[in-house]
């Protein structure tokens, strides 16, 4: 089921407030394929992130994404090029609804994405996440964690993204909603979408992805099978703060 | 409700209906007002005699308000601060008198329509150069544009120094609509009409606000890098928006100077004129539509008025800007709904008012108890 790459990030440093915070990050996330990259709290997960959104300026690096270039592309044409970003403070517009933080994408994207049926995409999200339904109308300040971080990934899938980058998902949310939201997140794999997840709890990855990337002070430590990572006693010890 | 374009399955055709009333349905108070409000501007040039005020001053006030609206746009949206408002008012109104004075357009409506263009041309440009900024740089930036062109005006000979222009055609008035009118005609015909185009652009600005785009600029002024992620070119409509605010300066400007058939650089393009183009917006409430023109209004008789009772009258711009921001943040029409809400409170329970007055003795009390406890303290030094 492996085929192309359709994300390659290679030898990519990102720069914040002038310091790199990242050193030559490599990773690639192929079409149809689920990766988490996995570390601890500052361990550059997202400035990693926010540098393939353009967001953040990058010392050196590519970042490819079907072939092409992204790296000095304008960040407002890189969701349009089909990467959708869920960030890590959900960052959803107050004072606006949840189906008009869904719609903003779709109108200004203009044709980029061939988006023809506005309406059927909408409800394609609410379709997915069914207990924004009935918060459909809701403004979005009033909604609970669970519910914004919905709302953030639901924002990302409007534009109908072939690759989904999820700034932890799971953080700050109870048990039940975790649960809750992993399966979400699998049903968008099952959807054909990749997903590239940050996690710094390296326990719940094995349930979401295929792959794991390790990354430890701005670098790639470890990659391989999530499910024998995780059980790393290494990799733990790296999670909970300590090794070296 | 959601205030975007509708997809319809019409016959099993798909088909965007963009409803034209969607999103802009008024409250019982508000169409009252919307009522008074028309009521009052096609009748004020008959009510303003009968109550002893000036129709002119009140004329202007609704110009400068209209240039406020525009700047709203910023204000209230991008929430981006605009101290260079002028440059469009003042470029709107150099626009008729340039027209008028060296290439002798005579007709009234192309001198407005060449000021729009001028007023419009310059806040494409200028906002080509602000877009990307934000706070205090776009403020500055804007306040800088804005004293260039002031300076520049007003050191020019072509724009006739700091006597400035005549909106005059060998001594005479302009025509409008390509006819010659008496004084109080000319007047009369250039208020109506503008009352009707400035309706017009209040509707506009009304359905742009409420549109997808406006809800972009939300967001935009929310956050820009939040914006960027989902795709919102970020500066492409902030120099849209930019641009439409600019127009609006524009038009007003234009009318200013075919009213006052006189155009000079200090009450059209100076930066205080752009800070009480600002200050308008704020004392009518920014977060309403109408609240700055209301505020154009109040702010300009204000200041004409006050120039006959007090010598600081410029002191007295202060005083209402510091009670409106400590005892009306919203501005007077973004208060009216809190009014109202108090109202309807004090009809339900009649009650409260007697606890009303009387937390307000109390405090009065308490404010003139510790005065006195003060002043003891410090003539006799005890309590």
């Amino acid at each position: 089921m492996t085929s192309d790459p359709l994300l390659e990030v290679s030898n990519l440093s990102a720069l914040v407030e002038g310091f790199e915070v990242t050193h030559g990050i490599d990773l690639e996330v192929r079409e149809g394929e689920a990766v988490a990259l996995v570390g601890r709290n500052g361990a550059g997960k997202t400035s990693t992130f926010r540098s393939i959104m353009g967001l953040t300026p990058v010392a050196n690096g590519s970042v490819r994404f079907k072939g092409e270039e992204l790296i000095d592309r304008r960040a407002e044409l890189i969701p349009k090029r089909g990467i959708g970003y869920q960030p890590e403070n959900r960052d959803l517009f107050t004072g606006m609804t949840v189906e008009e933080n869904f719609r903003l994408p779709i109108w200004t994207s203009g044709d980029a994405r061939d988006i023809e049926d506005e309406e059927a995409v909408v409800e394609d999200v609410f379709d997915l996440f069914t207990e924004l339904e009935n918060r459909r109308n809701a403004e979005v300040q009033n909604l609970s964690g669970g519910q914004g971080k919905m709302t953030a990934i639901g924002r990302a899938l409007a534009l109908q993204p072939d690759l989904l980058l999820l700034d932890e998902p799971l953080e700050g949310l109870a048990p039940v909603v975790v649960e809750n939201l992993k399966r979400y997140i699998r049903e968008i794999i099952d959807r054909e979408i990749s997903v590239l997840v940050a996690e710094s709890n390296a326990s719940h990855v094995p349930e979401i992805v295929d792959r794991m990337y390790v990354i430890e002070r701005g670098e790639i430590v470890d990659s391989g099978d999530p499910e024998v990572l995780a059980e790393n006693e290494e990799i733990q010890l790296l999670m909970q703060g300590g090794g070296e | 409700m959601s205030r975007f374009p509708l997809v319809e399955d019409r016959d099993g055709q798909t088909v965007v209906r963009i409803p034209l009333t969607r999103g802009l349905g008024l409250t019982p108070l508000q169409t009252v007002f919307a009522f008074l409000g028309l009521v009052g501007l096609f009748a004020l040039p008959f009510l303003a005699g009968l109550v002893g005020l000036s129709w002119e001053r009140l004329f202007r006030g609704i110009l400068f308000g209209l240039a406020a609206v525009g700047l709203n746009l910023l204000l209230r949206h991008t929430e981006l601060v605009s101290f260079g408002h002028a440059a469009f008012f003042g470029g709107g109104a150099y626009g008729v008198a340039v027209l008028a004075a060296h290439y002798n357009v005579s007709e009234g409506l192309l001198l407005l329509l060449g000021a729009v263009i001028v007023g419009t041309t310059l806040a494409v440009v200028i906002g080509y150069f602000v877009a990307g900024y934000v706070d205090i740089y776009f403020a500055l930036l804007t306040l800088a544009f804005n004293q260039v062109l002031f300076a520049t005006v007003f050191r020019s000979g072509f724009f006739n120094y700091n006597d400035g222009l005549q909106v005059r055609i060998g001594g005479d008035r302009p025509t409008l609509f390509f006819l010659e009118w008496t004084t109080l005609g000319y007047d009369l015909v250039l208020y109506y009409t503008t009352i009707v185009l400035m309706l017009v652009m209040l509707l506009a600005m009304w359905k742009l606000i409420n549109s997808p785009f406006g809800r972009a600029l939300d967001a935009i002024g929310q956050d820009r890098t939040r914006a960027r992620f989902i795709g919102i070119p970020v500066e492409k409509y902030v120099w849209l928006s930019f641009t439409i605010s600019g127009l609006y300066g524009a038009f007003a400007g234009g009318v200013y100077a075919l009213l006052r058939l006189h155009v000079q650089p200090e009450p059209t393009l100076y930066v205080f004129v752009s800070g009480e183009i600002l200050f308008m917006a704020i004392l009518g409430g920014f977060t309403t539509l109408v609240g700055p023109l209301i505020g154009g209004i109040i702010l300009v008789y204000l200041l004409e008025a006050a120039r006959f009772w007090v010598e600081y009258y410029h002191a007295l711009t202060g005083l209402v800007l510091l009670a409106i921001v400590f005892f009306m943040p919203k501005g007077i029409v973004g208060s009216l709904p809190d009014f109202n809400a108090w109202v309807a409170g004090r009809v339900r329970e009649p009650g409260r008012l007697q606890e009303d007055v009387r937390s307000a003795t109390a405090a009065v009390r308490e404010g003139v108890d510790r005065a006195t406890t003060t002043v003891r303290i410090i003539v006799f030094g005890v309590k």
